[in-house]
C-alpha cells in the first residue's frame, strides 16, 4: 500500500473523526465554563438582591 | 437496470411509507408555521443529527462522487474532507448560536434572522434574501425531480416524465401534509436507505473482489493519479475543498439545527453527524475504487457513463431484492434532500414574504399560515417540474451552483450575524449582492459583459492559484465586501448585546 492510499482512505478520515471527537471535548468544556459563568452571574445577582431587601428594612 | 417484480414492491413499499409517514405527521403540523416549518422546535439529537447530513447530500453523494472516485482514484477524497470540516465545525460550534437565536427572536427562518439581528424596518434584507433563496430552492428542486425521474424510469420501467411526475407527487404530498415532522421524519428512514448504499454495499464488493488487493492492484495499474490524492493541482484541489464554503449558507441545512429540542444535546447531534457524515463520504468512495477493479474501463458502463457505477456494481453483486433496496436508496437521497428544499423555499414565501413583508401588521391566523404554506409548496413544486422539463441536461450543475451561490450569498452574512459585533445591515445586503454576481460572474460569464469586464473566472483562478469553483470567489468576495462596507456603516443599537448573549 503506498502512502497516497494510506493517507487517503486511513489518515484522512481518521483525523477528520479525530478533530469531531476534540471539537466535542472544546465543547463540552466550554458548556461546563459557561454554565460555571452563569452560576456566577445568578448568585451574585441574588445576593445583590438580599443586600437591597435587608437596606429597606 | 432491472424492472424486476421485487424492485417493484420495493419500490411501492418505500414510497407508501413515505405516504403514512406524511399522513401521521400532519396531525403534529396543526400548531402553527412555527410547527409547520421548524416541527416546533421539537426534534431529538439524532432527527437532527441525521437529517441535517441526509438534507445536505442529495443524489449528488450516490451517483456524482461514486463516479468522481471511479473516473479520477483518490483524489476524489478531497470533494468530501473540504464538506465534512466546515459542517463539523458548523455543528459543534455554530449551531448552537442559530438555535438559540432563533428561538429568543422568533426566527424560522434565515431572512428572519437577518431581518431581526439588523432591525430591518424597510424590509429590505427580508425581501432579497427572500427571492434568492426561492430563486435557488426553484432551481434544487427542479434538478432533484430530473434525478428522480431517472431513477423511477431506470427502476420501473417508466417513462422519464411519468418518473418526474412521480417524485414531485410524492414528495408534494407527504411534505404539504407533515411539513417538517414529516420532512425529518422521512429523512431519517432515507438515512436508513442510505446506510445500506453507501456502507453495507461497499463492503460487499470488497468481499465479491476477494479483499482490497484487487482494488490496489486496479489502482496501480490504472497510473499514478489513482493511487496518488496529490495528482491533482492545487487549484483542482482546493476548489474540491472549497465545496464545504456552501455549507454555512444553504438553508436547508441550518434550519436542521434551529429544530432541535434541547439545546445541551447540540454537541451530541453533531458528534453524530460527523460520524454519519464521514461514513457516507468515504463509503461512497470505497464503491467508486471498488466499481473500477470490477469494470476496469468505462466502455464496460451503460452509455459510458461513470455515474451508473453505482448501480452497476450494484446489479453485478446483489440479488433483486438487495438491487431494489439499492435503488430506493437513490430515491432517498434525492427525495431527503428535495422535500427539505422545497419546504426552505415555501417558508420564504409564506413567513417572510407574505407573512412580514405583505402583511405587515396585520394580524394572521396560525391556521390561515399553515394553509398557505401548503399551497405554496405546491406553487414551487409546479415550477420546478417547469425547470426540470427545460434544463434536464444540467442537472449536477444546477446542484453545484445553488450550493455554492447560497454558500456565498448567506455564509459569511450568517457566520458575521453571530460573531462579529460590528457588522451592520448595508454590510450584509451588498456582501450577499456580490457573493451572487461572483459566483455567477465565476461559473458562466454572460458574453455581453465581456465588453466591459474582463474574464472573472481566469481573474479570480490567477488571484486563487488555479481554483475556478465559483463558491470560493463567491464566499471571499462577500466576506469582504460584508466587512468593508460595515466598518463604515452604522451598526445596530443592540449589536454587543446580542452577540455577547450568544455567547454563553
Amino acid at each position: 500500500m503506498t502512502l497516497g492510499i494510506l493517507f487517503a482512505l486511513v489518515v484522512m478520515p481518521v483525523s477528520i473523526l479525530a478533530v469531531s471527537i476534540f471539537c466535542y471535548i472544546i465543547q463540552t468544556k466550554l458548556d461546563k465554563k459557561s454554565n460555571e459563568i452563569m452560576q456566577n452571574q445568578q448568585a451574585s445577582q441574588i445576593n445583590q438582591d438580599e443586600k437591597q431587601v435587608g437596606g429597606a428594612k | 437496470m432491472s424492472s424486476h417484480p421485487i424492485t417493484i414492491g420495493v419500490f411501492v413499499l418505500y414510497l407508501a411509507i413515505l405516504l403514512v409517514i406524511g399522513f401521521i405527521s400532519s396531525k403534529q403540523a396543526k400548531g402553527g408555521i412555527n410547527d409547520f416549518f421548524l416541527a416546533g422546535r421539537n426534534l431529538n439529537k439524532w432527527t437532527v443529527a441525521l437529517s441535517a447530513v441526509s438534507s445536505g447530500r442529495s443524489a449528488w453523494l450516490i451517483l456524482g462522487l461514486t463516479g468522481t472516485a471511479y473516473a479520477t482514484g483518490l483524489n476524489a477524497v478531497w470533494a468530501i474532507a473540504g464538506y465534512i470540516t466546515v459542517e463539523i465545525f458548523l455543528f459543534f460550534f455554530v449551531a448552537r448560536r442559530f438555535r438559540k437565536y432563533s428561538e429568543k427572536y422568533d426566527s424560522i427562518t434565515v431572512p428572519d434572522i437577518l431581518a431581526t439581528r439588523y432591525n430591518d424596518k424597510n424590509n429590505l434584507l427580508r425581501l432579497v434574501s427572500s427571492l434568492i433563496i426561492i430563486f435557488f430552492m426553484v432551481a434544487y428542486v427542479g434538478s432533484q425531480v430530473v434525478a428522480g425521474s431517472t431513477a423511477f424510469s431506470s427502476s420501473l420501467g417508466v417513462s422519464p416524465g411519468v418518473g418526474m411526475g412521480m417524485t414531485a407527487l410524492i414528495i408534494l404530498i407527504y411534505v404539504m401534509l407533515g411539513g417538517f415532522h414529516a420532512v425529518s421524519k422521512t429523512d431519517v428512514l432515507q438515512c436508513g436507505f442510505m446506510f445500506g448504499a453507501l456502507i453495507i454495499l461497499p463492503i460487499l464488493a470488497i468481499i465479491n473482489l476477494g479483499g482490497f488487493g484487487p482494488i490496489l492492484d486496479t489502482l496501480h495499474s490504472q497510473g499514478g493519479g489513482f493511487t496518488s490524492p496529490f495528482a491533482f493541482t492545487v487549484g483542482a484541489i482546493g476548489g474540491l475543498l472549497g465545496i464545504g464554503l456552501g455549507s454555512p449558507g444553504n438553508p436547508h441545512i441550518i434550519v436542521r439545527y434551529m429544530s432541535l429540542k434541547n439545546l445541551k444535546e447540540m454537541k451530541q447531534a453533531a458528534l453524530i453527524a460527523s460520524f454519519w457524515n464521514v461514513l457516507m463520504g468515504w463509503g461512497a468512495i470505497f464503491i467508486g475504487l471498488a466499481g473500477r477493479a470490477m469494470f476496469p474501463d468505462i466502455s464496460m458502463l451503460p452509455n459510458e457513463n461513470q455515474e451508473a457505477i453505482f448501480s452497476s456494481v450494484g446489479n453485478e453483486i446483489l440479488d433483486p431484492f438487495t438491487m431494489g433496496i439499492l435503488l430506493v436508496a437513490i430515491l432517498a437521497s434525492i427525495m431527503s434532500s428535495a422535500d427539505s428544499q422545497l419546504l426552505v423555499g415555501a417558508s420564504a414565501i409564506v413567513r417572510d414574504i407574505y407573512d412580514r413583508i405583505i402583511g405587515k401588521g396585520k394580524e394572521i391566523s396560525q391556521k390561515q399560515l399553515v394553509f398557505y404554506s401548503r399551497v405554496s409548496t405546491v406553487v414551487l413544486m409546479s415550477l420546478s417540474v417547469l425547470l426540470a422539463i427545460s434544463a434536464q441536461e444540467f442537472v449536477f450543475w444546477m446542484v453545484l451552483f445553488a450550493f455554492g451561490g447560497l454558500g456565498a450569498c448567506f455564509g459569511p452574512a450568517l457566520l458575521l450575524t453571530f460573531y462579529w459585533k460590528g457588522t451592520t445591515k448595508h454590510g450584509v445586503f451588498w456582501g450577499m449582492i456580490v457573493g451572487l454576481i461572483t459566483v455567477i460572474l465565476v461559473k458562466q460569464q454572460p458574453a455581453w459583459t465581456f465588453a466591459f469586464l474582463p474574464d472573472i473566472q481566469a481573474l479570480f483562478s490567477n488571484i486563487l492559484f488555479g481554483i475556478t469553483y465559483e463558491a470560493v470567489p463567491g464566499f471571499l468576495m462577500s466576506l469582504i465586501v460584508t466587512v468593508v462596507i460595515s466598518k463604515f456603516t452604522q451598526k445596530p443599537i443592540n449589536a454587543d448585546e446580542v452577540v455577547e448573549d450568544l455567547s454563553y
